[in-house]
């Protein structure tokens, strides 16, 4: 080994221990010599480059995993939550059907809410008379100008989010249930439709959507073409 | 605890100050070292998954630190550029226990080229091999001996220059 591939040998690591390096060490005391400063230099350098270390660092480390770590649960939480929303949701809309029958068509809808109404049909006795019935139609703007039979029951229910007149009519075959819809209902029309105990018929009339339904036995059109003939709309 | 954490904790005690040193050498700023090593300890929270030997901690970490260190040059080049060009001599950084030689040879050691100084800070401060340096700098070993005996030489030529060391040598 030569003087200059020594001493770069040396000088990149003069801790360095080969055969080779101990061999030339042993042999010259001046290289002993240099080695010897070499090592005191490192030991400098290391001082130096020791810089003091701000003494709460790893305390601010450990805080800064932790809060980290305290946020990542929160997200996770957060998106626990957001997460059995979602099923929740899905769980009502998928059980609906059974829940509420979800009806798609306006004799649907009607059919349903005169099972909701099922006691009004066989509770005789009831009834409301003419005035509040034309103030409840005034809200459509519509009005009975005379009736001769007597009705039953007179109550705004909801149709799917519009607002509709529920009326039951009693007649010589029985109670006729007729909804009064303003014309925005955005339910599909059908114009007769039944089920098992039902049937029904809807009128589209200028101002409004009327629906009529009753017993399977029951006749329809008398009690319709008295509705057309009475019930008169001012707006 | 998890064991996550107590792997985590165990690291920081043992490779923080060493970290925060070879920050401050990486960019001679004492709070934007700081920053660096809570961002590489973040970092390294987050994919302590992948480190899989306690014995490869220390260059695993010292990778991250300076692809943070790298990443602070892209976002934040316009904010320490002046620092960086004019202002590399910072008195806080001397302890009360370095004497004024080890004060002498900090400013010694600052003025060194970077590519000289990082090395040396490996293999003096972690005591990383030539191999290890290589690996961590992504240097082939003769590059990382030929500035290792570049940074030594440089020094001692510096030493030798002083007045005040020159004196207290061949007093």
């Amino acid at each position: 080994m030569d003087e200059l591939e020594f001493r770069r040998r040396l000088l990149s690591d003069p801790a360095a221990r080969d055969e080779d390096m101990s061999l030339e060490l042993t042999l010259d005391p001046a290289k002993q010599q240099l080695q010897q400063d070499l090592l005191l230099l490192d030991q400098q350098i290391k001082a130096s480059l020791s810089v003091p270390v701000p003494p709460d660092l790893a305390d601010k480390l450990l805080l800064g995993q932790s809060l980290l770590q305290h946020k990542k649960i929160r997200q996770q939480r957060w998106w626990l939550g957001m997460a059995a929303s979602v099923m929740l949701v899905a769980g009502l809309v998928h059980f609906r059907d059974q829940i509420y029958p979800w009806h798609h068509d306006l004799g649907g809808h009607a059919l349903a809410h005169v099972y909701h109404e099922a006691e009004m049909l066989e509770n005789e006795n009831a009834s409301v008379n003419l005035e509040q019935v034309n103030q409840l139609l005034s809200d459509f703007g519509g009005k009975l100008t005379t009736w001769p039979g007597t009705i039953r029951y007179a109550r705004f229910c909801n149709f799917q989010g519009t607002r509709s007149l529920h009326l039951i009519f009693n007649t010589e075959q029985g109670p006729v249930t007729v909804f009064i819809l303003p014309k925005n209902h955005g339910l599909p029309n059908t114009d007769d439709f039944s089920d098992s105990l039902f049937h029904g018929r809807s009128m589209q009339l200028e101002k409004a959507d009327v629906v009529l339904v009753a017993g399977l036995q029951q006749t329809l059109a008398p009690m319709a073409s008295r509705l057309y003939q009475q019930l008169q709309f001012q707006i | 605890m998890s064991n996550k954490q107590i792997r985590y904790e165990a690291l920081v005690r043992a490779f923080h100050a060493d970290l925060f040193r070879y920050a401050y050498w990486l960019c001679h700023h004492r709070s934007v070292a700081e920053d660096l090593v809570q961002e590489t300890f973040l970092r390294a929270w987050k994919s302590l998954d992948s480190l899989q030997e306690a014995s490869a901690a220390k260059g695993w970490l010292i990778t991250i630190l300076r692809r943070e260190n790298a990443r602070r040059f892209e976002r934040k080049q316009f904010d320490y550029q002046d620092v960086e060009q004019d202002w590399l001599e910072d008195e806080q950084s001397f302890g009360p226990e370095q004497t004024y030689e080890n004060q002498q040879l900090h400013r010694y050691i600052t003025k060194l080229p970077e590519e000289y100084r990082e090395p040396l800070v490996l293999q003096v401060l972690f005591g990383m091999t030539g191999d290890e340096i290589a690996q961590s700098l992504e240097l082939n070993l003769n590059t990382v001996n030929t500035r290792l005996f570049r940074a030594r030489h440089q020094l001692r030529e510096l030493i030798l220059q002083s007045p005040a060391t020159g004196a207290s040598q061949h007093g």
